[in-house]
């Protein structure tokens, strides 16, 4: 299982198998994610603040990593940009064998298609639609095939079989976010990018979710990339960085 | 993805900001296709009205019989067809006799209205008789008395005797001048014809009235437009009484329906607002799953198409029910039977709900293409200046057109944009000199002011749009409001009671005195007598009169006479246009000329016109143009010449008054006598009894006052309805903050009292700013397009002002009432 696989630490980051030029074959390189000198700022002049510096890492094919650190510590900006959904200031990202830098946002959004599932710290639900339209709504708008039958098998696997027709607003935070979680995990993505999932929510809530969230992990075979200030739930992660002044600090 | 988008589309329309655009565009719809659809049958019936008044659709006329080509023409193309010639003849009683304006008339005559009659003398009658058959006429009562002669009694006209049946009190084509008319007689065409009349007249006027389908009236029109002879008359070039009424009323319609979209726009303006917002993340979510724009697009795209359809539809089913209310409403009003129900109206409802879909709701989808999926994880910064541009543009440009189509005026159109704009330009400077002066004095103050201050600074934003919107919708229904009022009391001004319902003519110079004391003796009010002078036009400019402008064919041309009066000061109902009144002490000849008679001859102030009186010319500068009110029923003359200028002219007088005593049945002993004094008395004066039509066109003012209320409180209702929406959309964060100082334990009373001041001072600013709009709007609206007098409307801007000032924090009040009493855990926990 990939599960026991490490991720090498960043003085051991240029392997072989990582090459920009790689092709993104039928074959998923081991390497899922790989990000070389990230550095990014916003503003410019005296008003120029440096929010990440030289960061370096590397995530395997269903490895996990968590990045903890201070309210500010740019955690959130570093999700963002590993995601493709911003562009870094200067640096090296791949994701899937691809460089982001040198894609637009329109093909950066077709390397994520059906690969990167996303869980949000306020779960990000429509409120106008029911449980089961929040999971089916993106695998339709992605054009996935059977999209109902993967919706319904995903909600069956969060134990909101039940709840199928609840709107958010009739559900617990608890719900709400695994309702997020069938979401991210309905189209069986290979990169799976969580912020605070657990922020919102009450303690046992936030048990209940983590071990879902690694659950579907492991069942799955997703690789993880986890934002969190919560130490403990960083520890079920294959490895741990800790952001401080913009820098990565690895705790293993 | 046409089924995903319509799930989509029926999922969201159920609640949220989407469902507030919906029912925004269903009501405006709703109110938009009532409206177009009952003033369509109301104009239609109008225009009926209209041509009841040339008792045709249309009326083809020659001084020569007219070619049968026509008619049969006419019969093909599905018209109805009647004919009329008209012809001056002599008819003998006894041993007297009298010149009449005889009308020989088909069977089918008149084709629009009705001729009224009566078996009596000295009645106003009714509508139930059709013209005279074979073998008997109608004439006017003024006839009857230069005869002598009752009803019964035996006529002799060319070389045949036929039976006087009935009295001839109004028929609907009776031209509006009266002076030089002799009384009327009414035959059938079969006995003129016996009796020779239409063999020898070399100055009679042959008529073919037509009615049916426009198309075919204008496929007429076009084959007379080559025949010189023939001269092609519409009820819109009829000078009727009531014109400018019909026309002012069209106007105000169309204004009434513009204001129904601007109501909806401002409503859905405000839910575009909030929708935008939820879309930013619902757009970065689906980015950041990887969803491409071109999906996005085209769902949000369909969902719109999807909203705008239902909407319309909706809309227009409900505006298609409310019109049929609306127009039964109408119809029992003007007693008339409207035509059936158009399809163009409703066309046209669709085309502008797709217009303001277009305009209002596409633009913030489409804007959202440069929305970073990064949105998702953190706010996005607020939209910078040429983004709003871009935003709103293209809504401003899309209302733009909407009221031209109804309008269909540039110039009005532009004006419309200019209010608009300055209305929002003295909001947004207001808002903003207000703030910066709040600003200063945040931190002084008791806690209640501190948390106006900072919650009026904290939602600037969204307080602009909503301001914008609340303004936009109060203009609206202030601009209703006060048109109504300004055309309700130009109305009333028209025909006031004591309007003047007698008319006499002859008046010989010597008897003006004599006949004035008979006339106090019956205490006639309004007594008004006029000179006049009989007059022919020789040269215009130097050119001969016949050569100049030859196409234009104001009263008198045909003819080549005109009548002249004169008088030192300008007519009570005159209004003067351009150039000066007579100067006092001058003898040259001086011309004051009626404004549209003037234009039709092309004419303005420094141009010269000769006049033959007798066997001597004179020629004189016209100096001014009056504008002249042609439905006061007052006597008004086309050609006023100073006093000076006139002293030795022969003239009789004109007069008019107003006498209580006539058509009133319980004195109509009295009418008989004033009536039968006047003729014994002075048997040369010809009096003219003018009830029946004052009464007919009071009673149209009355029919088109109520039409004109239906439309107004109809439209007040939706507006109602709409400015509840815009007022309550956007509680939602008003909500979390009110349960939060709730929370932070600010106490109730704090609460109350700060968020009825903060919501009054909108509301202050609201109706003060909106109120001097609409002021500056109905001022420019009154005088350019309805041409009514403009007044200053206290009452109504009061009470714009406190609708504002109170309704505002009122419906506030009414949509979140339960927020400072409900436990705040549960408003948390909602938002």
């Amino acid at each position: 299982m990939n599960m026991q696989q490490r991720l090498s630490d960043q003085h051991r980051v240029a392997d072989a198998d990582t090459s920009a030029s790689a092709p993104a074959t039928q074959q998923m390189p081991s390497v899922v994610l790989a990000c070389r000198n990230v550095s990014h700022s916003v503003g410019d002049g005296a008003d120029q603040l440096h929010i990440l510096r030289d960061i370096s890492l590397e995530l395997k094919s269903g490895a996990s990593l968590a990045i903890t650190g201070a309210s500010g510590s740019g955690k959130t900006t570093l999700l963002g940009l590993l995601a493709g959904l911003d562009v870094a200031s200067s640096g090296h990202i791949e994701m899937f064998g691809q460089s982001l830098q040198h894609l637009d946002e329109e093909q950066r959004a077709a390397l994520r298609r059906n690969q990167v599932g996303f869980v949000f710290q306020s779960f990000h639900l429509i409120p106008t639609l029911t449980a089961l339209d929040n999971v089916l709504l993106p695998l339709e708008l992605t054009a996935q095939a059977s999209a109902r039958k993967l919706a319904l098998d995903a909600l069956e696997r969060v134990g909101l079989s039940a709840r199928l027709r609840h709107y958010p607003g009739k559900l617990s935070g608890g719900e709400q976010q695994r309702v997020a979680l069938a979401r991210a995990f309905a189209g069986n993505p290979q990169l799976l990018f969580a912020d605070e999932p657990t922020g919102n929510l009450d303690h046992v809530s936030g048990q209940r979710i983590i071990e879902l969230l690694f659950e579907l992990n492991s069942a799955k075979a997703t690789s993880l990339v986890l934002v969190t200030h919560d130490l403990q739930l960083a520890s079920h992660c294959d490895r741990h960085a800790r952001l401080e002044q913009g820098r990565l600090v690895w705790q293993d | 993805m046409l089924w995903l988008s319509l799930r989509q589309s029926w999922r969201e329309s159920r609640a949220g900001p989407l469902a507030g655009i919906f029912w925004a565009l269903v009501i405006t719809i709703a109110v938009l296709t009532a409206v177009n659809s009952a003033s369509d049958r109301a104009r239609q019936a109008l225009t009926l009205a209209a041509s009841e008044l040339l008792a045709a659709d249309m009326v083809l006329s020659s001084r020569q019989p007219l070619a049968e080509l026509y008619r049969q023409q006419a019969e093909t193309l599905g018209l109805q067809t009647a004919a009329t010639v008209s012809f001056n003849t002599v008819v003998f009683a006894g041993d007297k006799s009298s010149l009449v304006a005889a009308k020989a008339v088909t069977a089918d005559y008149p084709l629009r209205g009705r001729l009224r009659s009566s078996a009596q003398q000295y009645d106003s009658g009714d509508n139930s008789h059709p013209g005279p058959g074979n073998g008997a006429v109608w004439a006017e009562q003024r006839l009857l008395e230069q005869l002598g002669t009752a009803p019964g009694d035996l006529l002799q006209v060319g070389d045949q005797q036929y039976r006087l049946d009935r009295v001839l009190t109004l028929e609907p084509d009776r031209s509006g001048g009266f002076a030089g008319l002799s009384p009327r007689l009414l035959l059938s065409m079969d006995d003129a014809r016996q009796a020779g009349l239409l063999r020898s007249q070399s100055r009679a006027t042959w008529r073919l009235l037509l009615a049916g389908p426009p198309a075919a009236l204008q496929q007429l029109a076009e084959l007379a437009a080559d025949d010189a002879e023939v001269r092609v008359t519409t009820p819109q070039q009829a000078q009727a009484q009531s014109a400018d009424a019909i026309s002012q009323t069209r106007s105000f319609l169309s204004i009434a329906a513009l204001s129904a979209v601007f109501l909806g726009a401002a409503g859905m303006l405000l839910a575009m607002q909030q929708y935008q917002q939820r879309e930013q993340l619902n757009v970065a979510l689906w980015r950041s799953f990887g969803v491409p724009w071109s999906r996005i697009r085209l769902l949000m795209l369909l969902r719109l198409l999807w909203l705008t359809t239902v909407a319309a539809a909706g809309g227009i089913a409900i505006g298609i029910a409310l019109q049929a209310l609306l127009s039964a409403q109408l119809a029992a009003l003007m007693q008339v039977s409207l035509p059936p129900l158009r399809v163009l109206p409703l066309i046209t409802s669709f085309v502008i709900a797709a217009t303001l879909a277009a305009g209002l709701c596409l633009p913030p989808l489409l804007q959202l293409r440069g929305q970073s999926p990064m949105r998702i994880l953190r706010a996005a910064p607020g939209l910078r200046w040429q983004q709003l541009l871009l935003r709103y543009m293209p809504a401003l440009i899309s209302l733009l057109l909407i009221a031209w189509w109804q309008l269909r005026d540039w110039q009005l159109t532009l004006w419309i944009l200019l209010i608009l704009l300055l209305l929002l330009l003295a909001m947004s400077l207001a808002a903003t000199l207000l703030l910066q002066w709040l600003g200063r004095r945040q931190h002084a103050g008791s806690p209640v002011w501190r948390l106006v201050i900072s919650s009026l600074l904290r939602h600037r934003h969204g307080n602009a749009l909503h301001m914008a919107a609340i303004s936009l919708a109060l203009l609206a229904l202030l601009l209703l409001g006060w048109l109504r009022n300004d055309l309700l009391q130009q109305w009333q001004n028209t025909l006031q009671p004591g309007t003047p319902n007698h008319f006499l003519i002859n008046v010989q110079p010597t008897q003006r005195e004599p006949l004035q004391a008979l006339l106090q003796q019956y205490e006639v009010e309004k007594l008004e007598f006029g000179p006049m002078a009989v007059a022919r036009i020789s040269r215009i400019n130097g050119v001969p009169a016949a050569q100049w402008r030859p196409q234009a064919d104001p009263p008198g041309r045909r003819d080549g006479t005109v009548n002249l009066s004169w008088r030192d000061t300008l007519p009570e109902t005159n209004r003067l246009v351009s150039g000066e009144w007579f100067a006092p002490d001058s003898d040259q000849l001086q011309i004051s000329l009626a404004s549209d008679w003037a234009n039709e001859l092309d004419l303005a102030p420094g141009d010269s016109m000769t006049f033959s009186v007798g066997n001597e010319t004179r020629q004189g500068i016209i100096t001014s143009l009056r504008e002249v009110d042609w439905d006061s029923f007052r006597i008004n003359f086309f050609i006023l010449i100073n006093p000076a200028a006139a002293s030795d002219l022969d003239y009789q007088y004109v007069a008019n008054f107003y006498w209580s005593g006539s058509g009133n049945p319980a004195q109509t002993a009295g009418a008989d006598h004033l009536l039968r004094a006047i003729s014994s008395e002075f048997p040369n004066i010809t009096v003219f009894d003018t009830n029946a039509l004052v009464a007919r066109v009071n009673d149209l003012f009355q029919q088109l006052t109520r039409a004109l209320d239906s439309l107004f409180w109809f439209t007040l209702a939706a507006a109602v309805v709409v400015m509840l929406i815009t007022v309550q959309s956007g509680q939602q964060i008003r909500r979390r903050e009110t349960a939060l100082l709730r929370c932070m334990g600010v106490d109730r009373g704090t609460l109350y009292r700060a968020w009825w001041l903060e919501q009054t001072l909108i509301g202050c600013i609201i109706g003060v700013l909106t109120a001097l709009t609409a002021a500056l709007a109905t001022w420019w609206v009154s005088s350019h397009l309805l041409e009514i007098d403009w007044q200053w409307q206290w009452p109504l801007l009061l009470t714009a002002l406190l609708s504002a000032a109170l309704g505002v924090p009122l419906v506030n009040a009414l949509f979140s009432r339960g927020v400072i009493n409900t436990a705040p855990m549960r408003i948390l926990q909602m938002a």
